[in-house]
């Protein structure tokens, strides 16, 4: 028990202190999972509109796919994503092995799923003929796109909470394409996972702390912002 | 000018050929009433018109414009008109926002859009429900919510699709009653699609028919329902009779029929004048007589005999036997007077002016 509160007290501390290697490591994380759910959202938005309002041949596959894939254990992608990284690999030419891009093409190939998967069902709630009836109002396809996103608001920032979620909490992948470097590729999961090995449990607490505290943060904001209009 | 021209529409939903119009012109100001059972193409009709869907033949011009193939073209003209869907689709905003969506979506903003906005939700009885959510709404003010969010914009072409459907009786006389009013005042060109014989001759200045994709009659609403192209449309129109009877030629481009060992003259306009036929008589146009009574000018009377008398709305349904099933629809006072119960032998009657002949 005093280990935990000792740990508490430490984190405190530490976020208090501003303590530079602390902050570098969770601005890390932050910019690292940050720019992989953005790129995600990006990518993963308009392709669940486009499965939920779409019929062609196959899609019932792509969509089993993406569903599957929202469970990919982050171990498998890590591992994945340093096979096709490593210098011999297929894309060694682009020396990203050990470097943040890594980790956010790993964190991308996690979150992307999650978002186009939970997108394409908020999408698919939504009545049929709501996008030919906002057409029928004078609504480019573009809008029509925009007015769906608004009214699948609660899922589509469910979609982002969850793939932010999946990214910033994993350690399998961060740790096998970035390599926890100081000062280069740690972040908050691996930092957590090397201090537990070293027997700092303070230290790991801490980074814990911190890192359940800025999911907390982060996914208020987005709630803030889902339940905006909705009453 | 016409406000829409096609020539030759086809429409396919996979191999099914939903719609196969061979004409259809509208004229500015003019409201039409498509007409047909489920399935006939009268929603896939009212899409191909708003730009929804596009036809894989034929030809259509909106405004005297030709249809454009592209995108942006297709958006330029679909913002010129309005197409409401059969349920409310309101968005998850506030009935005000509802109301001013495609007013925003046009550019439109400031205090002429709020202006347009309140006037055409007081016009349709929502001024005081403005800041209301859709979700409290009722059926009937989600209804008007979407009939209001389409004439605030004013369109050149309104696409109406079954604007009363799922209202109970009393709604749908209700907003049916107003929207004549506002529809002969804004003098919009309107489509609507309806099953109802009342709303189209309500609102509708031209009825058009369509039964399989096709169209089987177009004309003055009143005369499509007085005068059925052929037995098809007769029945999906809802005449109730179609009795089995022979035409032949008669002075004067008049038709004598036989009918249940009865002949009788009807006017030039009768319909089909020579061969087997079938007479088409409303419900509502057979009459009971008292036996004896003196024969009318003009009037037919055939013996029957009452077999069955049941309340079906306001009046009562009267089967009759005479040498053919016959329906009738007779008023409660009718129905005491001539003592109509099943069994009862009556004289029943109709006026030549009433029936018209189709094709048997």
């Amino acid at each position: 028990m005093d280990l935990i509160t000792d740990g508490i007290r430490q984190a405190l501390r530490l976020i208090l202190s501003g303590n530079p290697q602390v902050m570098e490591i969770m601005w890390l994380s932050l910019r690292v999972s940050g720019a992989a759910t953005l790129i995600s959202v990006l990518l993963g938005v308009p392709l669940g509109a486009a499965l939920a309002a779409r019929r062609f041949p196959g899609r019932q596959v792509v969509l089993g796919l993406i569903h599957a894939g929202m469970g990919l254990p982050p171990v498998a992608v890590g591992l994945f994503v340093s096979l096709m990284l490593w210098r011999s690999g297929p894309l060694g030419f682009l020396e990203l092995i050990y470097s943040p891009s890594a980790i956010i093409i790993a964190q991308v190939i996690i979150a992307l799923p999650v978002v186009t998967g939970l997108t394409a069902a908020g999408i698919q709630q939504l009545d049929p003929r709501l996008p030919l009836q906002l057409k029928g109002l004078g609504a480019s396809r573009w809008q029509a796109f925009l007015l769906l996103l608004g009214e699948a608001r609660l899922s589509v920032v469910a979609a982002v909470m969850a793939g932010f979620g999946a990214v910033i909490s994993e350690v399998g992948a961060s740790m096998m394409v970035g390599g926890n470097i100081l000062h280069h590729t740690r972040v908050l999961t691996t930092a957590t996972v090397l201090e537990t090995g070293k027997g700092n449990f303070d230290v790991a607490i801490a980074l814990s702390v911190i890192l359940v505290g800025l999911t907390f943060l982060i996914a208020m904001l987005l709630t803030l912002l889902q339940q905006e209009r909705s009453g | 000018m016409t406000v829409a021209l096609a020539e030759g529409l086809v429409v396919s939903h996979g191999r099914q050929r939903v719609l196969d119009l061979d004409r259809l012109s509208l004229a500015p100001g003019e409201t039409l009433a498509l007409l047909g059972p489920n399935g006939a193409g009268k929603s896939t009709l009212l899409k191909t018109l708003a730009l929804l869907e596009r036809p894989q033949q034929g030809r259509l011009e909106l405004f005297g414009t030709s249809v454009p193939a592209n995108e942006r073209g297709r958006l330029a003209l679909r913002r010129r008109l309005a197409m409401v869907f059969q349920d409310p689709l309101l968005t998850d905003r506030t009935v005000f926002e509802n109301v001013a969506l495609g007013l925003r979506l046009r550019g439109h903003g400031g205090a002429e859009l709020r202006r347009r906005v309140m006037h055409w939700l007081e016009r349709f009885g929502l001024g005081a429900l403005g800041s209301r959510h859709p979700r409290t709404l009722s059926g009937g003010e989600a209804r008007r919510a979407s009939l209001a969010r389409a004439f605030v914009l004013e369109p050149e072409l309104l696409l109406l699709d079954e604007p009363f459907a799922s209202l109970d009786v009393h709604g749908r006389e209700t907003l049916a009653l107003e929207l004549e009013l506002i529809l002969r005042e804004a003098r919009l060109t309107t489509v609507l699609v309806t099953h109802d014989r009342t709303e189209s001759l309500l609102l509708a200045d031209r009825a058009l028919v369509l039964l399989a994709g096709r169209r089987r009659q177009d004309g003055p609403a009143r005369s499509v329902f007085a005068a059925p192209a052929d037995a098809e449309v007769a029945r999906f129109l809802g005449v109730e009779n179609l009795l089995p009877a022979m035409a032949e030629p008669a002075q004067d481009g008049r038709v004598t029929v036989s009918l249940s060992g009865q002949r009788f003259l009807l006017g030039p306009a009768a319909g089909v004048v020579a061969g087997p036929v079938y007479l088409a008589v409303r419900a509502e146009d057979i009459h009971f007589v008292a036996p004896g009574s003196t024969t009318e000018e003009g009037r037919v009377r055939i013996p029957a005999r009452v077999t069955r008398v049941v309340p079906y709305g306001v009046p009562y349904r009267v089967e009759l036997e005479a040498g053919m099933l016959v329906v009738g629809l007779a008023a409660r006072h009718t129905v005491d007077r001539h003592g109509l119960v099943a069994g009862r032998e009556v004289i029943m009657s109709f006026d030549v002016g009433a029936v018209h002949l189709v094709a048997r």
